[in-house]
């Protein structure tokens, strides 16, 4: 049995190594072979040539053997790789067993930091970078009009009917074209509680064109479309409705046989055609039925379409939007007879559909993130601490193992597998924490918020949270390792008497607090912010009292004549005021916060006065008891009285009489509402009385927005309204317990009337406020949390100066400091890193705060109080921080200290 | 014997090789050598043909490789079984015999 001496087993080689290997095997082969054959009696050179032939095919042999050693050698690099980070990350394990409570606080504070992140990430990746879930979304975009009144100019989402048409026929821009319209609430009857959906127009083949397909049923085809009737209007054309997937499970409980059922809305047949999937929220997810909208093409149409187009390959939404305006200049003559203010739409504008989604949300969701990624720093930052600490309570074993033979690289990776393995704990417990946050924000999330039924977590959330942590590690055990490496020479001899030595690592670690420090200033003014606006926002005061009012609309199942309604109405406000429980009732076509409902936009005609002028107002028509059931305040005048005295006054809000007879009386003057320049009407009306104003449709906005101008008719069935009225009923008992005693009065009355929209004022408010108190909660929980990390940082830093210091306090004391001097010397230390933290932090929140310019609201971003109260806050928790240590170190007993060692 | 060497059958070589490194590690030469000698040159193992095995073997892990020392003193390459190679060596050479004796049965005039 051959024996030979070993020379080494191969390790990993280099790639030429292996072609070299292999010639030395074959060279030594014919070398053998040659030497046998001259023993056998060869001449040396007839032998090398015999050795050579009896080897075969040499090239052949070479060429397979080599691309088999190099695919061999690349699974054997791989596979040792995986040993070795194996053996690293278990070491790394053990090492954290021994030492659980650093392991315990890393994963938890980095998991913090991640989850937090990963959440709103979450929420970010859905709304704002994920494509709209329809089909080659980045090719659709929408289109709308500035419209500019009275030199104010404003973006609209509108067209009209013509301009479809018009740009529908440009092929070379526009690929397929949609119109759509809201068409509002309708009624549906039906065997059960009539109720009111939401009903949305579209034109054929808008579906087709997103992408989207029936789940259930088909979509509407061209052969739907009936010959339009009332020409020059737009009309529902056919009768086959879409019905949302949600919808229809919660009215239908998911029967498959509704495809094919006629269902009466609007007192018409309408027939299901098809179920859409769920999910499917276009334009919105309210949108509970699709009717087929056909856009005539006679006239200009009303400018109050909406449209979607999908832009041919290639062209930018910017070379859109400069074709779509060259129609624009030839709309007068095209269009002669029409009576269309054309200089109020000066120009078309053309969007990104998903910008056109997202809308304003995009800005709040961003700074939202951004403070996020300053908690998941300010985490790392103490996870690096903490890396620190040990990496000096570790030297001494690191200088063992360094003498021991450990290379640099085998400590360099042990280092990256600690950070990684921590880090990847921590990302496991951050994804874990992500998934719940984000149930919880989607939970509590405003219910405006775009796109919020598609916020899941999806793959790209978990390379997120991977990248970060996996980033994280790295770091940790680059910083660790710097250091670690820093610690390999002195550290064997060396006692703790090394004061001085830490010198460079406090100095990073000062870099860090005062980094932190920043970063939580930065984070807790945006809170400060957002608190101030908020306690703002419930300290405005909305102009009424929304405590125990409830409110409903009230809608017929079939049409009726306005007389009987309005009998109806006197009837209903007598019951609902007999109720128990029930103060004061009234009734009204505009109740606060439903813009949605009410007319605005009338010009208040004053008689005598001509002017060009177009002052807006909104108009109401209220019953009598309507400003003492809200509890508006009357400020001029008198209020509307029962019975027919006051059928011909009016009541305006104190900014619309502001507006137009500033700093004179209004009242006893005759308006009414219409055009300035028409005929006079038959009658004027007379301004009885001033009321305050009341937010019809926003209660956030600036002032001009919030404070409505309106003007009070006294019929709450007036004529001239569109709906039927909302009431309003301040109640002395829960309100919304009144609820089944309300349906069965008007009932009782008259079987064909339903209600809806029943809710509380306070709800309206409460609703009113949500963006806000969303985006202050976050910003608080993001401030608090970069609060406590920033205080733990510091601790850390200055216990760690203390324990480094002991000796030196120790010989100090004995010298003669008395405990307060050390107290101080050691809170000074403190102090200056958090001076110098808070003074980063002020640039850095007076630069990044002014992002925050639209979303605070009665204080400014740079707000001096928040600033300052924010600084001295921040530095009193940091001070304490550092006070805890600062004891410590003036109980340091001189004896004990000097003897250390 | 003095015919022409047969021509190996497929997965013989491996076989062989394998059965060979049995004895004990060794290198291409050796191995070379030894089939020649225990066949008598009966069987026609060409060089070129068993690197390309023993190279193979060395890929699915029924060998190792290391560098070590000939009895000449010149670094060579050496090969050895792994325990994955002594097993198909074992099972098969047992299936070798069977297929062997099955054929033979057939060839062999009752």
């Amino acid at each position: 049995m051959p024996r030979f001496r070993r020379l080494f087993r191969f390790p990993w080689r280099p790639t030429h190594q292996i072609d070299v290997d292999l010639d030395t095997e074959v060279q030594f082969h014919l070398d053998m072979r040659t030497e046998e054959l001259i023993n056998d009696g060869m001449t040396p050179d007839r032998a090398r040539a015999e050795a050579r032939r009896q080897f075969g095919d040499l090239e052949e042999m070479r060429r397979y053997c080599q691309s088999l050693d190099h695919h061999t050698e690349r699974l054997a690099r791989r596979r040792r790789w995986l040993d070795v980070l194996g053996q690293d990350l278990r070491f790394a394990l053990r090492t954290f067993r021994k030492s659980p409570g650093f392991a315990a606080v890393a994963v938890l504070t980095l998991g913090l930091g991640i989850g937090g992140s990963a959440a709103i990430f979450t929420v970010v990746n859905s709304v704002i970078l994920k494509p709209l879930p329809y089909h080659e979304t980045d090719r659709l975009a929408s289109i709308g009009a500035q419209l500019t009144v009275s030199a104010e100019t404003r973006w609209v989402p509108w067209i009209s009917r013509a301009l479809y048409h018009q740009i529908r026929a440009m092929p070379r821009i526009v690929a397929d074209m949609g119109l759509y319209r809201f068409w509002g609430e309708t009624t549906l009857v039906e065997d059960g509680e009539p109720e009111r959906v939401l009903e949305v127009g579209v034109t054929q083949g808008l579906f087709e064109m997103l992408g989207a397909r029936p789940a259930l049923g088909r979509s509407f085809l061209p052969s739907d479309i009936e010959v339009s009737t009332q020409e020059g209007e737009d009309v529902r054309a056919g009768g086959q409705l879409l019905l949302s997937h949600a919808f229809w499970q919660r009215r239908y409980g998911g029967d498959p046989s509704i495809l094919g059922r006629t269902i009466p809305i609007n007192d018409r047949s309408r027939q299901v055609i098809g179920v859409m999937p769920p999910g499917f929220a276009f334009p919105s997810p309210e949108t509970q039925i699709w009717s087929l909208l056909a856009p005539s093409r006679i006239g200009f149409g009303a400018w109050n379409r909406r449209a979607v187009v999908r832009l041919q390959p290639g062209v930018s939404v910017a070379a859109a939007e400069t074709r779509f305006n060259t129609i624009m200049p030839g709309l007068p003559e095209a269009f002669p007879g029409e009576k269309i203010a054309w200089d109020m739409y000066p120009r078309l504008t053309v969007e990104p559909l998903k910008d056109a989604v997202v809308g304003g949300v995009g800005r709040t969701l961003w700074i939202v993130f951004g403070a996020v990624v300053f908690v998941l720093l300010m985490a790392c930052a103490n996870v690096t601490n903490l890396f620190l600490v040990r990496a000096e309570a570790r030297r001494r074993e690191i200088a063992v193992r360094t003498a021991v033979g450990a290379g640099r690289g085998q400590l360099a990776r042990h280092f990256l597998a600690e950070g990684i393995g921590l880090a990847a704990v921590g990302g496991l417990l951050g994804l874990g924490l992500a998934m719940v946050a984000v149930r919880v924000l989607v939970r509590v999330g405003p219910a405006d918020l775009p796109r919020l039924h598609e916020v899941t977590v999806d793959p790209v959330v978990v390379a997120f949270t991977a990248a970060v942590a996996i980033l994280s590690g790295v770091l940790f055990g680059a910083i660790a390792l710097v250091h670690g490496r820093s610690a390999m020479l002195p550290a064997l001899g060396e006692g703790t008497l090394a004061s001085g030595v830490g010198r460079s690592r406090l100095q990073v670690r000062n870099v860090l607090v005062v980094s932190q420090v920043a970063f939580a200033l930065v984070l807790l003014v945006g809170s400060g912010l957002m608190i101030r606006s908020f306690w703002h926002l419930t300290r405005v005061d909305p102009g009424f009292d929304p405590a125990n009012v409830l409110t409903f609309d009230l809608w017929r199942s079939s049409e009726q004549s306005s007389d009987a309604t309005y009998a109806f109405h006197e009837e209903l406000l007598a019951r609902l005021g007999g109720l128990p429980g029930v103060e004061a009732v009234a009734a009204a076509t505009c109740v606060p916060l439903r813009g949605d409902r009410c007319a605005g936009g009338q010009n208040l005609r004053e008689k005598d006065v001509v002017s060009d002028e177009i002052s807006t107002v909104w108009k109401v028509a209220a019953s009598p008891g309507y400003f003492e059931v809200l509890r508006i305040p009357l400020v001029a005048g008198r209020l509307f009285e029962p019975g027919p005295r006051d059928a011909w006054s009016v009541v305006l809000s104190a900014s619309a009489a502001r507006a137009r007879w500033p700093g004179q009386d209004p009242i006893g003057r005759l308006v009414t509402i219409g055009s300035s320049t028409g005929p006079p009407p038959d009658r004027w009306y007379t301004v009885v009385g001033v009321v305050g104003d009341l937010p019809v449709a926003e209660l956030t906005g600036p002032e001009e927005r919030r404070l409505s101008q309106a003007i009070y008719f006294p019929k709450a069935a007036h004529a001239a309204s569109p709906h039927l009225p909302s009431y309003v009923m301040r109640t002395s008992t829960p309100p919304l317990a009144l609820v089944d005693a309300v349906r069965a009065s008007v009932r009782s009355i008259d079987a064909n009337f339903f209600l809806s929209h029943i809710h509380t004022l306070e709800a309206s408010v409460q609703t009113a406020r949500a963006p806000m108190a969303f985006t202050m909660v976050l910003l608080v929980i993001a401030g608090v949390a970069a609060l406590l990390l920033g205080a733990v940082g510091i601790y850390g830093v200055i216990a760690y100066m203390v324990g480094r210091r002991t000796r030196e306090i120790g010989v100090r004391m004995a010298l003669g400091a008395l405990p307060a001097d050390v107290k101080g010397m050691v809170l000074r230390q403190g102090g200056r890193v958090v001076l110098a933290g808070v003074l980063v932090g002020l640039a850095g929140a007076f630069a990044l705060t002014r992002l925050m310019e639209s979303m605070v609201f009665g204080v400014s971003p740079t707000d001096p109080a928040t600033y300052v109260a924010v600084s001295v806050g921040l530095m009193l928790v940091t001070l304490l921080a550092s006070y805890v240590p600062a004891r410590r170190a003036a109980a340091v007993d001189p004896t004990v200290a000097l003897r250390a060692d | 014997m003095a015919d022409s060497p047969l021509a190996l059958l497929q997965g013989t070589l491996d076989l062989l090789i394998l059965q060979t490194l049995s004895l004990g590690p060794n290198h291409g030469y050796g191995v070379s050598t030894l089939i020649r000698q225990r066949t008598d040159g009966t069987l026609a193992v060409e060089d070129a043909a068993l690197y390309q095995a023993l190279h193979r073997l060395e890929r699915r892990k029924r060998v190792d490789a290391e560098w070590g020392l000939s009895e000449n003193n010149r670094k060579a390459k050496y090969y050895r079984l792994t325990p994955q190679g002594r097993r198909q060596l074992r099972t098969e050479s047992v299936k070798w015999a069977r297929y062997a004796e099955a054929v033979f049965k057939v060839l062999t005039p009752a």
